[in-house]
């Protein structure tokens, strides 16, 4: 009777709330799991910042994730014989033991920059580029240093005649993009570009050319920015201990759940909690691709910059942008961030928001690498001085009063979690130049032509979608099976033979007489 | 218990027949929603919106707009203009807006407003402002930010 009693009032007891039943009580202790550490908010937050995943693609760039493309963007990127004195490359400043950057305040080449020179490490998932945003591209972005005179200095004729001058990246770049124009006529010299000093020599030697003749410059020169991009492409790093902890979440793997130090697992409560961090360091990127103006003061000495509300006038302007004549995209969605941006005004002063993947690797730090050190910058952020208002270009963003102070410890604890997110370098084959440009026969993955590119075949030879001309001997035609190299010459209108091409077979259909290189 | 077993699962099957039309009755680009200007002269329905709206992408907003005290007359020399932002919390008063300037476009019945990005999570307030004549009113619209 009092058993039964003690039954019913038990079970009232349990349904009210009052007692937790005791299975759930040994469940969790006998099984611990770093979840219930965390909200179930916090948890959605930090499951969205991991795994990193793969770039999204480029519609603007159609061999963006070209193997043969991306092996003539390293030969570029490395080779300084693009620049006017010969001794600055892209990896000048991108340097591939400072994870991409060069670890100074701001970029030197030819001179001296005003901007901290960005990681390359996984810049494949950014919207844009620059701490601007004046690319809506990467390989767009990859052209601007090369004619900026602080940088390589140099101009896209001297660029187009090294490439044609060397029969390996000349060959390289003829096998992914057909025929370069025919840079030894007179008619193309030797240095040229568009220049806003209306009357530098380059810029009067790029007037000087046929209007068809400067289309054809920027054609080449854009599809040696695309090969560069395929090269960026590849610099994708997302193996953190963050990553490998979040998989253990996810999996509950206990031992997996030990990537991360107690003091990091602190700092990522804060994350993606109370400090607020992740309004703008969101998704896999840790950034939201956007542009904020956090007020800061400007330096002794530093002239104020207009940040996105310049890019914004530069970007439109382009004519490498996503909705210009050089894309691959044909002015489809691409263009749509050209369409609606905002107003320069409202964007003064600010900046793109970094990947804090890999950050603790990329010092110093903000646009123009003020702070030494991560501390200097959590200290901005969350330390006790409130900033002094009139000393910064543009409005500041109040998002950043969101941040409230942290004492010293939890600093630490959030520089322990940032420290937490560097990944193991890249392949060591993509850490310099390339072993081999050009791909033996029959390698796997080599390939003739832009990925997609249809060959069709006529009684007048065979023809791509561009209307260029490609005949192959009819010795070739009959083994074209995958994995046949054909040598085949070019024609192109209005432009000489270019013979001797390699073409790798990657696909072919005899009875549609399609065939895809 | 022939009868029971009988008559259960005919209410299962009733049951599972019904479920997924009820899932398709519910639109998943639209919600029923309907806001009034601060001076109550305005109401506004939003027509549609991505359900969920994605992360740091474009979308497209449509509106209707109608004169709360005469519902069913059109409002041919209306006008809108929109923006967006994020109080967190502040009040009345955002504390950024959009990273995108959207452009609206009149149809019949409607406002379509292309071009509009939410690229932080949380919760959103588009304001619609309304011209008619000398006449201008407000109304905030409160969305969700995001579904990734």
């Amino acid at each position: 009777m009092f058993a039964g009693l003690r039954a019913v009032a038990l079970l009232v007891l349990v349904v009210a709330g009052l007692i937790v039943p005791p299975a759930i009580t040994v469940h969790a202790a006998s099984c611990p799991d770093d979840k219930a550490l965390y909200t179930a908010d916090e948890l959605a937050a930090i499951y969205r910042h991991s795994p990193l995943g793969r770039p999204a693609p480029d519609p603007t760039d159609a061999v963006a994730d070209h193997p043969a493309a991306a092996r003539l963007g390293q030969a570029l990127f490395y080779d300084a014989r693009l620049s006017a004195n010969g001794r600055v490359a892209c990896a000048t400043c991108h340097q591939p033991a400072r994870a991409f950057t060069d670890g100074l305040p701001v970029a030197k080449g030819l001179g001296t920059g005003t901007r901290n020179t960005p990681s390359l490490l996984n810049a494949a998932f950014g919207q844009w580029f620059f701490w601007d945003g004046r690319s809506d591209s990467q390989w767009s972005q990859a052209l601007k240093p090369i004619e900026n005179p602080r940088e390589a200095g140099s101009d896209r004729l001297h660029i187009l005649h090294v490439v044609f001058g060397d029969p390996v990246l000349r060959g390289a770049y003829q096998a992914v993009f057909g025929p370069l124009p025919p840079l030894d006529d007179r008619r193309f010299p030797a240095h040229a570009r568009p220049d806003p000093k209306l009357d530098a020599v380059v810029n009067a030697a790029w007037m000087g050319m046929a209007a068809a003749d400067r289309a054809a410059v920027d054609r080449a020169y854009g599809n040696l920015g695309k090969a560069i991009e395929a090269y960026e492409r590849r610099l994708v790093v997302g193996d953190s201990a963050f990553d490998r902890y979040v998989a253990g979440l996810r999996s509950r793997d206990a031992a997996a759940e030990e990537a991360l130090s107690p003091a990091a697992k602190q700092g990522l409560r804060l994350f993606v909690g109370p400090a607020h961090c992740e309004l703008c360091h969101a998704g896999p990127a840790f950034s939201d691709g956007q542009f904020h103006n956090l007020g800061l003061p400007l330096l002794p000495g530093e002239v104020a910059d207009a940040g996105r509300g310049g890019g914004i006038h530069q970007v439109g302007a382009d004519p490498f942008n996503s909705a210009g004549a050089f894309s691959d995209s044909g002015g489809a969605a691409a263009d749509e961030r050209l369409r609606f941006l905002p107003s320069p005004d409202s964007m003064l002063g600010a900046f793109k928001t970094p990947s804090l993947r890999n950050v603790a690797r990329t010092a110093p730090y903000m646009h123009d690498g003020r702070f030494a050190t991560l501390e200097e910058v959590l200290n901005f952020y969350a330390g006790a001085a409130p900033p002094e208002q009139h000393h910064w270009i543009g409005q500041r963003e109040k998002t950043l009063n969101l941040v409230p102070h942290l004492t010293a410890p939890q600093r630490q604890d959030l520089i322990a979690f940032l420290r937490a997110l560097t990944s193991p370098p890249p392949t060591a084959a993509l850490l310099g130049p390339p072993r081999r440009i050009v791909p033996e026969s029959g390698l796997a993955g080599a390939s003739g032509s832009a990925p997609g590119q249809s060959i069709f075949r006529s009684p007048e030879g065979l023809f791509d979608h561009r209307g260029t001309t490609i005949r192959a001997p009819q010795r070739a035609r009959s083994r074209a099976v995958p994995g046949t190299v054909v040598r085949t010459a070019v024609h192109s209108p209005g432009l000489d033979e270019r013979p001797i091409l390699k073409k790798w077979i990657s696909e072919c259909s005899p009875s549609t007489n399609r065939y895809r290189f | 218990m022939r009868t029971t077993l009988a008559v259960l699962l005919g209410l299962y099957a009733a049951l599972a027949a019904v479920m997924p039309a009820y899932a398709q009755a519910t639109p998943v680009t639209a919600r029923a929603m309907r806001v009034f200007t601060t001076d109550h002269h305005y109401r506004i329905d939003v027509v549609s919106v991505p359900n969920p709206i994605p992360l740091g992408k474009f979308f497209t907003l449509q509106l209707a707009v109608y004169d709360d005290r005469t519902p069913g007359r059109p409002l041919p020399d209306a006008s809108v203009e929109v923006s967006a932002g994020m109080m967190h919390g502040s009040g009345h008063e955002f504390m950024h807006g959009m990273q995108s300037a959207p452009i609206v476009e009149k149809h019949p019945g409607r406002f379509v407003v292309q071009g509009m990005m939410f690229h932080m999570q949380g919760p959103w307030t588009v304001r619609v402002q309304v011209h008619e004549g000398t006449r201008s009113a407000t109304a905030d619209i409160p969305l969700q930010c995001c579904g990734g």
